[in-house]
């Protein structure tokens, strides 16, 4: 049995609590991949804007 | 070698010209077991007497640390650089710190042998003080210069107890562990690792404090 | 390509994740009990008796003494039930219950059964039984061990999060170590401040998946244990580092003092988890006699999601860290602040 099949079983935690940890867990990781995504992006662009700025930086 | 002795005089020297601050230390440490005394109502089962002793004893470190003295300041200490090596300095301060620990926590001990009777320690008072003594050479070791630390950084007892607490929790771990065993009447075959441990534990805080003072001492 | 190496990390977790919730976990046995009658029931996880019916075999072992069960019928896909013949005088108390299937292969539980009553004669030898060795289960599973069970999927985040600290909190000593070779601020001292800080926070993050872990295996948040408090411990002195650099205004005063007490920070570290756990009672697998994951995953089940999952975190904390450089960096360059260039 897989978790996916575990979790239908409701053993685990009482039902459907499980599936809520997990889906927020998942969501704090995918954010916070998401968020150093954008995070990289952004800081590309600042010092991209920094270099035209002044080269010497 | 001899500098680290004249610094040593020195200390002591200082000592006594500024005697109140031992005093204080002293009567903190007091006033604490007398308070350990009256909460406890008169009597402690041997577990809870190994924690308020130690708990007094490490309170008691973290003010020895904190003391402030006139060569402390930024001015003296830049005057002082001129002719005293990091090291030695270094090395007095530990060994003095020490001392002092030494002392208090000796006078710790005797004051909790008469508030509070141990019994169980009949016998076993050389062990006890072995691992008092071989703790308080490691957490003065420490101490001495996290202290040198916050007083850089502008903090005091508040900032060495901060910085302090997390690194003397090894010392703290072996050193209960080792008095536990003493106070519930271990054998010496199950009690002296731990006392190595605390040795080698000072050492390491010793070498680390030799290391490192020097970057401490220069501007 | 300047850069190609970011993407791998979250592509590793994300691999990681799916790995995790879609392995299934091998079958094993959970606990065995007296039903009535005086026979005894095993219940197991993943396991498929019904399946099996008719090929069943249970077994019952104590020591070098084996037995054979009777009467062994199948109620349902994760229940077994069998007769014990245990003679009037026994060899020991407690027995192993080891069930033999073709589909889910060897299942062993330790100290199923306990003869509290039982008259014992510790030389009394049983008549050799032979029990047939079979293969486990095909497929692609986590191993299955008792206690832990599911939750064997922390492995997969809680031990590598620590893996990704401890490198954090090496780059931090190594930057620190190279700033207090310099009289003045550094950019080591910002690899420092940037390498100690992803340490706190994957720290806070093994606390919390630790504890999460410990109250399903031990039934508490947390245990008094030396692998625990040393992770707390070590978290807040890294926690302390960054209280030190905000009390202190000067910045070549602020680098020094910081790098003097990483250097600390780093050696409770050692001390505390790697030292201290080997020598001390734990409850934490590998340590203090319990045995360690790495006993199990001989089907390398394990090892195909736990080395990736080190790997990517390791990998997303360099990141995470090189944005934080950056992001400071930035700032100072926007604010026509004079800052060592970034090496």
């Amino acid at each position: 049995m897989n978790l996916l099949g575990f979790l239908s079983e409701s053993v685990f935690f009482g039902s459907g609590k499980a599936a809520v940890v997990l889906a927020v867990a998942g969501v704090v990781l995918v954010g916070f991949l998401v968020w150093m995504l954008w995070a990289e992006r952004r800081l590309s662009r600042l010092e991209r804007k920094i270099n035209e700025r002044d080269p010497r930086s | 070698m001899n500098a680290t002795l004249a610094l040593l005089r020195y200390f002591a020297h200082r000592e006594f010209r500024e005697s109140h601050q031992l005093w204080s230390l002293m009567l903190f440490a007091l006033t604490a077991v007398y308070a350990c005394y009256r909460i406890a109502a008169g009597s402690v089962e041997v577990g809870a007497w190994v924690a308020l002793h130690w708990v007094v004893v490490l309170f008691s470190a973290f003010n020895a640390a904190s003391r402030v003295h006139a060569d402390d300041a930024p001015e003296v200490r830049t005057w002082m650089r001129g002719w005293v090596r990091p090291r030695a300095w270094a090395a007095a301060r530990s060994l003095y710190a020490t001392l002092v620990l030494g002392a208090v926590s000796a006078v710790v001990f005797l004051a909790f042998v008469v508030f509070l009777p141990a019994p169980f320690l009949e016998g076993a008072v050389l062990a006890w003080l072995a691992g008092l003594w071989a703790t308080a050479w490691a957490l003065a070791a420490l101490l001495a210069v996290v202290s040198d630390l916050a007083l850089r950084a502008g903090g005091g007892f508040g900032l060495t107890a901060v910085l302090g607490l997390p690194l003397v929790v090894p010392v703290v771990l072996v050193s209960t562990h080792y008095c536990h065993g003493v106070a519930g009447g271990l054998a010496w075959n199950g009690l002296w690792p731990d006392l190595v441990f605390l040795v080698v534990l000072a050492g390491v805080a010793h070498a680390l404090a030799a290391l490192v003072f020097p970057y401490l001492w220069a501007e | 390509m300047k850069g190609v190496w970011k993407p791998v990390g979250p592509l590793l977790l994300l691999y990681v994740a799916a790995m995790t919730a879609g392995v299934p976990l091998g079958p094993g046995l959970l606990e065995c009990t007296v039903v009535d009658g005086g026979a005894y029931a095993v219940r197991g996880h993943g396991t498929h008796f019904a399946d099996a019916t008719g090929t069943m075999q249970v077994f019952l072992r104590s020591g070098s003494n084996v037995m054979r069960a009777e009467n062994v019928d199948v109620r349902s896909e994760s229940v077994l039930a069998f007769e014990a013949p245990f003679p009037d005088t026994v060899p020991a108390r407690s027995w192993d219950v080891f069930v033999l299937s073709e589909v889910d292969g060897s299942l062993l539980l330790e100290n199923a059964v306990f003869l509290s009553d039982a008259v014992t004669d510790s030389s009394r030898a049983l008549p050799a039984v032979d029990v047939p060795t079979l293969s486990p289960p095909a497929g692609f599973h986590f191993p299955f061990q008792p206690r832990v069970e599911e939750t064997i999927r922390n492995l997969m985040w809680h031990v590598p999060l620590w893996f990704a600290m401890f490198v954090l909190a090496g780059m931090a000593f190594v930057a620190s170590i190279r700033q207090l070779g310099v009289p003045q601020v550094s950019a080591s001292d910002e690899h420092a401040r940037a390498a100690s800080a992803i340490a706190v926070g994957l720290g806070v993050a093994g606390l919390i998946t630790g504890s999460i872990w410990a109250r399903f295996t031990w039934g508490t948040w947390w245990v008094d244990d030396p692998q625990l408090n040393g992770a707390l411990v070590t978290t807040a002195a890294y926690g302390g580092y960054h209280i030190l650099r905000e009390s202190v205004d000067r910045p070549a005063m602020r680098a020094r003092l910081a790098a003097v007490y990483n250097v600390f920070a780093f050696v409770l570290l050692v001390i505390l988890l790697m030292i201290m756990p080997r020598f001390s009672e734990s409850l934490h697998p590998g340590k203090g006699g319990n045995p360690g994951f790495n006993t199990y995953d001989l089907d390398a089940s394990l090892r195909w999601v736990f080395y990736p999952a080190v790997l990517g975190w390791i990998l997303t904390a360099l990141w995470m860290q090189q944005l934080l450089l950056r992001m400071a960096r930035v700032r100072a360059l926007d604010a026509a602040k004079p800052m060592t260039p970034l090496p």
